[in-house]
């Protein structure tokens, strides 16, 4: 099963190397955010500035999301799902095989965003006397940053992928990927910024990273459980 | 070939909403035969060709191909068959190498065995200087060839070709029929060829179905078609005969459906009547050079047990 899976993302990789509308979102994004970032929010510290993991998380979300709206609806535009299901890999490889490139690719995009920040910042933006490297004084924050937006990928991947499955073309897909995730954006900031709960901002982080990574292997799961292969043929 | 049965069909039925696509069809495809399904577009054809691979599910009947089950063992199934649907569903970003070795991992194939399989298939299809290629820069032609590369990799005991020469120039065809025929004899794999040209299935299949709005017609060689539609196509080369005298002798033997010149074109209702109309003939006058017997295409029967159908 794994190494089926590790086979699809495989294909995945090959193919989305090749696509040049996919790549230039996987340079440009991490670009854009990493460079802005330091220019217009040079408070790093949660404390002050609580909405930039939310911010860089998107560019994750966003790849990932474009990603996955090619995974079957672009094999189906392309004339090749037919014959995708008709070898032997089976719907779980499929749909999971697929959703590990796009992880993977939100997180590499994701990674590159946080070292263009950390360049950008140190260049730009960083105030005299403050540490080179932003974590030093906040380990932490730096879990924040790095786990909060993997969840998050995680999650994007997975409403994409279910809709990816329900679609006849990537035009279609392109805005229904992406909304879906745009409220659950809010909620986080709401938790964040309006603290409800009242508990500190690392566990908000914590519960609702959590929260997501389990959602999103929910939608996983509900998405290999509703895959049919001849829904996806007759669609 | 064999007598073992690789194909078994019973009473299939398939619906989309309420329009019945396959309308309790019933076949058998003998272990390394070819076997053509035929019909006209909209048929039925690729629905039972789907319903075969495990894509699609029957609503009744029941269905064996290999002795599996393709609902309920589809997976099994698809690690041993190979399949070049309507298009040839390759990956235009990828170079055909890549294609190649995704399918056969795909497959189960172990690495070694992929990596011979694809030297000797780009070999054999004459497409080893095009494998580090993307397959988008080829030709429909080569594609295809591709395409079948791709279906053979893993030396599937069933073939299913849906159209395969669909896209193909008439060089192109007759070369893919060569191809089909020899995978066929050399490797003795079954093939299940849909299609609607019937001079190709003529040339390559040893058992042919005719499918017309989701029933089958006939079904059986091209020579047991021939032996039912009853129809036997004689050309008498004769002189010092009349045009409507050799009409008049033929009485209830069959017609005189056309003359060109000497040529007195006859359909008759059986063989055992062709020397009956000789002998009429000659007792008429008629001086008689030659007697053939002219064998119905698949075309002719073709085509006249659709509009027998139509007017049915």
């Amino acid at each position: 099963m794994w190494r089926d899976i590790r086979l699809v993302a495989w294909k995945e990789r090959l193919q989305t190397m090749a696509n040049k509308e996919i790549m230039i979102g996987v340079v440009i994004l991490p670009v854009i955010y990493g460079i802005m970032f330091p220019l217009t929010a040079p408070m790093l510290s949660p404390d002050k500035n609580p909405a930039l993991p939310l911010l860089l998380m998107l560019v994750a979300a966003l790849i990932s999301s474009i990603e996955t709206v090619y995974a079957f609806a672009g094999e189906r535009e392309a004339n090749t799902l037919p014959t995708l299901l008709t070898t032997r890999l089976s719907d779980s490889a499929l749909v999971l095989g697929k959703s590990l490139f796009a992880v993977t690719l939100g997180a590499i995009s994701y990674i590159s965003t946080i070292l263009i920040y950390i360049i950008s910042y140190n260049l730009l933006a960083r105030p005299a006397g403050s540490p080179i490297f932003i974590f030093q004084d906040n380990l932490p924050l730096l879990l924040v940053y790095l786990l909060m937006p993997m969840a998050f990928c995680l999650f994007s991947t997975s409403i994409g992928m279910l809709i990816s499955t329900k679609i006849k073309n990537t035009k279609m897909g392109a805005g229904l990927s992406t909304l879906p995730e745009l409220p659950f954006i809010g909620l986080v900031a709401w938790v964040i910024f309006g603290n409800p709960l009242n508990i500190p901002l690392m566990l908000s982080y914590t519960i609702i990273g959590g929260g997501l990574a389990i959602l999103g292997i929910a939608i996983f799961l509900a998405t290999i459980g509703m895959f049919s292969r001849e829904k996806m043929v007759l669609r | 070939m064999t007598n073992e049965t690789a194909i078994n069909v019973e009473n299939l039925k398939r619906f989309y909403g309420k329009f019945e696509a396959v309308s309790g069809i019933t076949f058998n495809v003998k272990k390394g035969s070819v076997f053509g399904f035929l019909g006209p577009n909209g048929a039925g054809k690729t629905t039972t060709l789907y319903v075969l691979t495990g894509l699609l599910k029957p609503n009744a009947g029941s269905v064996k191909v290999l002795g599996l089950d393709p609902g309920s063992d589809g997976s099994e199934l698809r690690s041993r068959i190979g399949c070049l649907l309507e298009e040839p569903g390759i990956y235009d970003t990828m170079t055909l190498y890549e294609n190649l070795l995704f399918f056969g991992r795909a497959q189960n194939m172990n690495e070694k065995k992929i990596r011979e399989r694809i030297k000797d298939e780009l070999e054999f299809f004459s497409l080893s200087d095009y494998s580090k290629k993307r397959c988008a820069t080829l030709s429909k032609g080569m594609r295809q060839k591709a395409a079948l590369a791709r279906a053979m990799l893993c030396e599937p005991e069933i073939l299913f070709l849906d159209e395969p020469t669909a896209n193909l120039d008439p060089v192109s065809s007759a070369g893919f029929r060569d191809l089909i025929l020899e995978l066929a004899r050399k490797r003795g794999a079954t093939v299940f060829l849909n299609t609607h040209r019937l001079d190709e299935a003529q040339r390559v299949c040893d058992s042919v179905a005719i499918i017309k709005s989701g029933k089958i017609l006939a079904c059986g060689t091209v020579e047991e078609l021939r032996k039912n539609s009853g129809k036997h196509s004689v050309v008498v080369t004769a002189k010092n005969i009349s045009k409507e005298i050799a009409s008049k002798v033929t009485g209830d033997l069959g017609r005189l459906s056309r003359t060109d010149g000497d040529f007195l074109y006859y359909e008759l209702s059986s063989e055992e009547r062709i020397p009956i109309l000789i002998q009429k003939l000659v007792a008429e006058g008629a001086l008689i050079y030659e007697v053939r017997q002219e064998k119905l295409s698949l075309e002719d029967i073709f085509i006249e047990l659709v509009e027998e159908n139509n007017v049915a």
